[in-house]
């Protein structure tokens, strides 16, 4: 959601005075959204973080106070995410795209936790511009099953693979793929480590470890 | 033909032994099953037949990496099935299938040949079906729509039906990815059947078959864990046979989705439609007179299959499926149901 909305908010001219003045908020309200867009910027969040949630917020009617909620509690996650990024190796060329900033505060919105973050964040570091598929790949092998470890050394290869990052998101159907073919989920996590410094595509990945 | 039998099945394994030894193996897989069921159709000529039965089944794959950026996988399969009631009979069946995929000069060849049989089907008798294929598409393409050219051929041997058939093919067309959550190709197929059963007239020949047909399929990726592919096939069939004609018209168009939401969990829905129209033979009517109108087939059928494993070795596997056939000639009317429960281990 907040890459959505980020993404959303670059093709926006509407800053956050314009949406303010258009808003209907009362000035009580406006002023402590504008106190916490300026602590948001003393603490060095891009402005462009933050408005898209002020932007879905007046635009769906929320109550004011919960919108002022909403945004504390993003800037508090973008803070967490940038402390996490900043103390992995080469974490800081994952935060130099806003949008893999962003991604990093989406992925601890969802509910993982920072060591979670840290530890794809790791995997990610030495290919920065796959971070956003490697926390795509690392939760939803997760959500089908697979245990912590593997899903880990698995978004580990898959970054140090030839495989472009578009194309991570298809290696949780080799898993279902191998699953009817009842190959037991660890014995198709050693295939997938063995394959991916091999294939040079998720085509030929595909050949590689399933029929 | 036994000798013959057991001739392929060595002639593969030595083939498979004669791969380069720097072959990397992945684990085996080795499956064990078995379950019963019950299976009730209604064939031509015949009255419905309901039959319960039990199976086992086992099989074992290897697959693993060539030196040269290449792959290999190699599986054995037999199973028995005991039918109960009224058919009372045991049937056996085996395969063995061998894949291949490797650079080749400038291209990228992909080979696979099965072997099937059965030293007892109910409606054959000894049955072999060696099956063979060559794909080969150009390796360093870098066009998103790629050539590529298929080989493909068959042998059908039934010891106690005349549908013996010879098979040999070529498809040659496009394949693309434009992304990697869709996948389609466009083929142009012309085969040659021969029948060496089928007698059609004093001379000694043989009913020979072209078969040319355009083959259209899809396939992709839904959110992560579902996948589906559809494949239409559409053509003519001319034969050299005149009682019965064969030329005809045809059309398959079949259907797969599956979809595994959490790692115990497997769904698969599969559908095939075919349509057949006969250019040069009339329906019969049920004492055998012409009705007047084009012999015209249409065969409808469905499969589902639900599985559940509590831990990624032991399955629990439900599968139903179901086909009805209508033509306004009798002959070619029928339907069949089938439902089964198996349990599965993988070790």
């Amino acid at each position: 959601m907040f890459l959505l909305t980020a993404i959303l908010a670059f093709g926006s001219d509407q800053g956050l005075s314009d949406l303010l003045d258009r808003s209907g908020l009362d000035s009580e309200i406006a002023l402590e959204v504008r106190e916490l867009f300026s602590e948001a910027s003393s603490a060095g969040v891009p402005e462009e973080l933050l408005l898209p949630r002020l932007q879905e917020g007046v635009a769906k009617r929320i109550a004011p106070r919960r919108i002022l909620r909403a945004l504390e509690d993003d800037l508090e996650t973008l803070l967490s995410a940038r402390a996490v990024l900043r103390s992995v190796e080469g974490g800081r060329r994952i935060l130099e795209d806003t949008a893999r900033w962003a991604r990093g505060a989406n992925f601890l919105a969802a509910g993982r936790s920072e060591e979670e973050l840290r530890v794809v964040a790791a995997a990610a570091a030495s290919r920065p511009e796959s971070f956003r598929q490697a926390t795509v790949l690392y939760v939803s092998l997760l959500n089908w099953g697979l245990d912590t470890a593997s899903v880990v050394e698995i978004v580990e290869a898959a970054v140090d693979s030839n495989l472009s990052p578009e194309e991570f998101s298809g290696i949780p159907e080799l898993f279902a793929l191998a699953r009817r073919q009842r190959v037991r989920p660890d014995r198709m996590v050693r295939r997938l480590l063995a394959a991916l410094p091999r294939a040079d595509s998720l085509r030929e990945l595909r050949s590689m470890i399933t029929e | 033909m036994r000798r013959l039998h057991f001739g392929w099945y060595t002639l593969l394994l030595l083939i498979f032994l004669s791969l380069p030894v720097s072959l990397y193996a992945l684990d085996p897989v080795i499956i064990l099953g078995g379950g019963g069921g019950a299976a009730w159709f209604k064939e031509p000529d015949s009255s419905a037949t309901f039959a319960p039965f039990s199976e086992i089944n086992g099989t074992l794959g290897y697959r693993g990496f060539l030196s040269d950026d290449g792959y290999y996988a190699i599986s054995l399969y037999g199973g028995l099935r005991y039918y109960a009631d009224e058919i009372n009979d045991l049937e056996d069946e085996q395969l063995f299938y061998l894949e291949l995929g490797t650079p080749l000069g400038g291209l990228d060849l992909e080979a696979e040949a099965s072997f099937s049989s059965s030293f007892y089907n109910l409606d054959r008798g000894l049955l072999l079906f060696p099956d063979w294929r060559v794909k080969l598409t150009p390796g360093e393409w870098t066009h998103s729509v790629t050539p590529r050219g298929i080989y493909i051929g068959s042998y059908r041997f039934e010891e106690d039906a005349v549908t013996d058939k010879l098979l040999q093919g070529v498809r040659l067309g496009v394949e693309a990815e434009p992304s990697i959550r869709f996948a389609w190709y466009a083929d142009f197929l012309a085969a040659y059947e021969r029948f060496p059963d089928q007698d059609i007239g004093p001379g000694g020949d043989v009913r020979q078959d072209g078969r040319y047909s355009l083959l259209l399929g899809a396939d992709g990726i839904i959110g992560f864990f579902t996948s589906w592919e559809i494949e239409n096939e559409t053509g003519v069939r001319l034969s050299n046979a005149q009682q019965p004609e064969q030329d005809r018209l045809f059309s398959e168009l079949d259907g797969t989705i599956r979809f595994s939401p959490l790692q115990e969990v497997g769904l698969e829905v599969g559908a095939t439609v075919r349509e057949e129209y006969y250019l040069h033979r009339d329906a019969l009517s049920e004492d055998g007179s012409p009705t007047g109108s084009a012999l015209q087939e249409t065969s409808l059928s469905g499969l589902i299959r639900v599985d559940y494993t509590p831990n990624g070795a032991l399955y629990f596997v439900l599968e139903g499926g179901a086909g009805r056939s209508f033509s306004r000639d009798p002959a070619f009317e029928g339907w069949s149901s089938r439902l089964s429960l198996q349990v599965e281990y993988s070790f």
